[in-house]
């Protein structure tokens, strides 16, 4: 007996001196990320989320409409969205891909709701060959949407390049005659087309039809007709000045199949150049419906390298740049959500949430004392170690994962209170039945732990299962919340086996705890074992009344 | 206080004891008539959606003072903005110092506008949660996925960790009782259901279903080898085990439901709306009906289940016959506690089996 409770005694300071060595190490830990960051955060508070500092959240979807959303094309998506939010100033910024077919943006600080327009320009990226060009604003055909109609119906898929290069440069009436109709649709519409922005915001821009569009810089209204190249075919863009030169181009070259079209059309093109009809030797470069520009061609360009020139500066060329490098997204995007918190809203969330967490704490904590008295102070030990804990493993994950601390992951943090101290009166209660049963209280101790560590192990698997399937299922920020949830129920298990149980092993041979002191929560009276000591074997096991 | 403790060991000796069990006619009707109280106001009331569900815009406009005054400006600036698509703006206010103005959906552009003019109308800052259609959709889809990978892996889970279907039916039935009673008060009460309260619904299914755990642990505990012994019934035994995790019960649930009615209380008075109130009510009626599902329902659905195995039946009955025969046996055993007597007294017991085999197993 003697040395197996020496034993059980070395084994307990064994244990909470390894816990406190845990502790130390993970608090060790964020110090040494704290050294290696660079960035000016301060390595003792939680990152914070969006809602709690303040700023801007973007929820783009991938419409349905642009084919298979596969995980590649998504994680090329971000990319592409990531460089453009980026390619703004906002290097703060994170974009992240969630639930399969979104891309979320996040940035900090101020309202950056504008940000949505620069890089919600989901769209796609087209040459097109340029078949006329009119002044616009002219009379509207007689029947708008017949004239649609026409043009939608005509059959666009059975023309070559070379049909849609000659229609440019021997005119639309060189087109097959069963498009003849729909070219003549095309000029009616173009006629009537009124250049502004929101006119060219309705275009409808359909790859494999022609398009009637204009660019609003000029105000000149194009005939262009079916995708010759797709965005997704430039390989690089950038903006230079060449050598010997002195104004801004932007450097284009392309890749594959995209460079053995340019061939043929610059070819062709080139020629118009040459015998001086400018008008032409013209393609258009169509982003959503919008001309970005719509340059003539002064070269015949074989290996896909060319180059767009024309009165840029060094902001317009490195727009336009940006716009062909990053314009082509392999989907299509829609606006789902915008969020806007500012930052005096994110501070009295943040200070909401620290004021319920400390009275949700108090109100546990007077619960506990006024229920178990002296094992309340166990209660409290626990729960502070345990939060402790936590906001060590917050920071770490923090640094390491980049998990932000958002409102509904402190709502996590202050719902697993009273999930963490379950498991310390689920201990409590077995303790206290063994000891009804007739043990001393040291041996409760020990063969309570016994029966309340399956109970606590199976209940907290079962939570921190609803956890992972809430983080799994969960969209937007009240993944926070599961993962606050998951985090503090391994905690607890943590807590509970290194800590708690340890500390209730020591205690038990105390005089105030391990004589049953009055107030110690383990007092006979309180117990109802009648006269019999803790200290003491009960006689006849539990069959006395 | 300390009658209250010594009330937790006259329910573990079975001096005091409720008969949970036995009375599972009157839980099972209170039950359902609740239940169907409850779906009758699902389908009678139906949930009022949160703009989240809908597509909408909601903004916050932070002000100096906040009283209907600052409400009616607000709202006037929103018709002002000439943004037609923007309908009829609800507003209200949120804590003390905000203004919530709630849109149909719109463009982010006009979202600007509308911004612009709330800031104009002076609001010292605007927030805005624009959300598209598509939106509530998905996250109810996610959801419903959610919910069923759970509850499969609940029943898996219970069936491996207590070797028995019963109890996986049992905690089923529980956990379904608890997601709709909730949806019951949601749509009786009228609550705004948002993403926020989704997730909370979510929970209190890890949450029922924990706490049903913990009673079923103690009734696998209590039933061990009550077969071969003749004292008590399993039913009997299984409503022991109620009566002894009361206490934990209670107390747990006090525990679980302080916090989370903090939680409610700073984000209704203080905040207002927004997703802490909506998770911390969603958690708060969940939890209170978990705790009374685990007690209520999910065991006396596992022992009525269990006691219609034909050994446990004939079980039963031969312990009720043994009872009838000898009245002297009976008064002795109504005294005595949960688990099989050994005369030899002491710790002798059941210690040997549990305590010693491990201790001295790792002490070799």
């Amino acid at each position: 007996m003697a040395r197996s409770s020496s034993r059980t005694v070395s084994k307990a300071r064994r244990t909470l001196l390894l816990f406190m060595a845990l502790v130390v190490a993970l608090f060790a830990l964020v110090a040494l990320t704290g050294l290696s960051n660079d960035k000016g955060e301060s390595t003792w508070k939680p990152r914070l989320g969006l809602d709690l500092q303040g700023g801007t959240r973007i929820t783009l979807q991938a419409e349905a409409t642009s084919g298979d959303v596969t995980d590649e094309k998504l994680s090329q998506a971000r990319d592409i969205i990531d460089q453009r939010v980026n390619a703004t100033g906002v290097s703060e910024a994170e974009v992240t891909t969630q639930g399969g077919n979104q891309v979320i943006i996040e940035v900090p600080g101020e309202d950056r709701g504008g940000i949505v327009d620069e890089v919600g320009r989901t769209a796609q990226l087209r040459f097109r060959l340029l078949w006329a060009s009119t002044n616009g604003g002219g009379a509207a055909p007689a029947d708008p949407a017949a004239t649609q109609k026409t043009i939608d119906d005509a059959d666009w898929s059975k023309l070559t390049l070379d049909q849609m290069i000659a229609a440019e440069t021997q005119g639309l009436t060189t087109l097959p005659a069963n498009l003849a109709d729909a070219a003549t649709a095309l000029q009616a519409q173009a006629t009537a087309f009124a250049c502004t922005p929101e006119a060219v915001g309705k275009v409808a821009d359909v790859s494999s039809k022609p398009l009637v569009t204009c660019d609003v810089k000029t105000g000149e209204v194009m005939v262009l007709s079916p995708t010759i190249i797709e965005g997704n075919q430039i390989k690089s863009a950038d903006a230079v000045i060449p050598q010997g030169n002195v104004t801004w181009v932007v450097a284009l070259a392309l890749r594959g199949d995209g460079t053995k079209v340019f061939d043929k059309v610059t070819e062709a093109l080139y020629a118009q150049e040459l015998a001086g009809s400018d008008q032409t030797s013209r393609f258009a470069i169509v982003l959503d419906g919008e001309v970005l520009s719509a340059p003539t061609t002064n070269g015949h360009f074989t290996n896909g390298k060319s180059q767009i020139s024309g009165g840029f500066t060094a902001e317009t060329s490195k727009a336009l740049a940006n716009q062909l490098r990053y314009g082509a997204l392999p989907l299509t995007f829609e606006v789902n959500g915008v969020s806007v918190e500012g930052p005096s809203l994110a501070g009295s969330q943040l200070h909401a949430g620290i004021i319920a967490g400390l009275i949700g704490l108090v109100l546990v904590v007077v619960y506990c004392l006024l229920y178990y008295r002296g094992l309340g102070l166990v209660v409290i030990g626990s729960l502070l170690v345990a939060g402790l804990t936590t906001y060590g493993a917050v920071l770490l994950l923090g640094k390491g994962m980049g998990f932000t601390l958002t409102l509904p992951g402190i709502a996590g943090l202050i719902v697993a209170i009273g999930i963490t101290a379950d498991s310390f009166i689920v201990l409590f209660e077995r303790i206290r039945d063994e000891v009804r049963e007739g043990k001393s209280l040291r041996l409760a101790v020990e063969s309570g732990w016994e029966r309340a560590r399956s109970t606590i192990l199976a209940a907290d698997a079962v939570s921190f299962m609803a956890a992972v399937i809430l983080f799994i299922f969960a969209i937007g920020v009240v993944r926070g919340f599961a993962f606050a949830l998951g985090l503090t129920t391994l905690i607890d298990v943590v807590v509970v086996f290194l800590f708690t149980k340890p500390l209730v092993s020591l205690l038990a041979r105390t005089k105030f705890f391990g004589q049953g002191h009055r107030l110690s929560g383990f007092d006979a009276k309180h117990l109802g074992i009648g006269d019999r000591k803790v200290t003491e074997i009960g006689r006849t096991t539990g069959g006395k009344a | 206080m300390s009658k209250l403790s010594t009330f937790g060991h006259d329910l573990y000796e079975g001096r005091v004891s409720f008969d949970f069990v036995g009375r599972r006619k009157l839980w099972y009707t209170i039950s359902t008539i609740v239940m169907v109280l409850a779906i009758a106001g699902v389908f009678v009331r139906g949930f009022s959606f949160g703009i989240e569900f809908d597509g909408g815009v909601e903004f916050t406009a932070q002000v100096e003072t906040n009283n209907s005054a600052t409400v009616e400006a607000m709202t006037q600036a929103v018709v002002d903005a000439d943004v037609p698509e923007a309908g009829d703006p609800i507003a209200t206010t949120s804590g003390d110092s905000a203004v919530r103005i709630q849109t149909a959906a719109l463009s982010p552009d006009q979202a600007a506008t509308i911004e612009e003019a709330l800031t104009k109308a002076g609001a010292t800052e605007v927030s805005q949660n624009l959300v598209g259609p598509s939106w509530g959709e998905q996250v109810a889809k996610k959801a419903l996925t959610g919910l069923i990978v759970f509850l499969i892996l609940v029943v898996l889970f219970i069936w491996a960790y207590f070797r028995e279907w019963r109890m996986s039916v049992a905690g089923i039935v529980a956990l379904a009782h608890d997601l709709v009673i909730t949806a019951g008060v949601y749509a009786w009460s009228g609550f705004e259901v948002t993403p926020a309260t989704v997730t909370g619904l979510l929970t209190i299914l890890g949450y029922s279903l924990y706490d049903t755990v913990v009673v079923f642990d103690k009734v696998r505990e209590n039933t061990k080898g009550v077969l071969r012994s003749n004292s008590r019934t399993y039913v009997e035994q299984a409503n022991l085990a109620v009566n002894q995790t009361l206490v934990r019960s209670i107390n747990t649930s006090i525990t679980a439901l302080l916090p989370v009615g903090a939680l409610l209380f700073v984000g209704v008075f203080v905040l207002g709306t927004g997703p802490l109130k909506d998770l911390a009510l969603a958690l708060f009626v969940g939890m209170a009906v978990g705790t009374y599902s685990s007690i209520f329902v999910a065991t006396p659905i596992a022992a009525q289940l269990k006691s219609y195995e034909p050994a446990v039946k004939a079980h039963t009955a031969k312990v009720l016959e043994r009872r009838a025969k000898g009245p002297v046996v009976e008064t002795a055993h109504e005294t005595r506690p949960s688990r099989p007597v050994i005369t030899s007294g002491a710790a002798g017991r059941t210690q040997p089996k549990r305590t010693a085999r491990s201790k001295r197993g790792k002490g070799r």
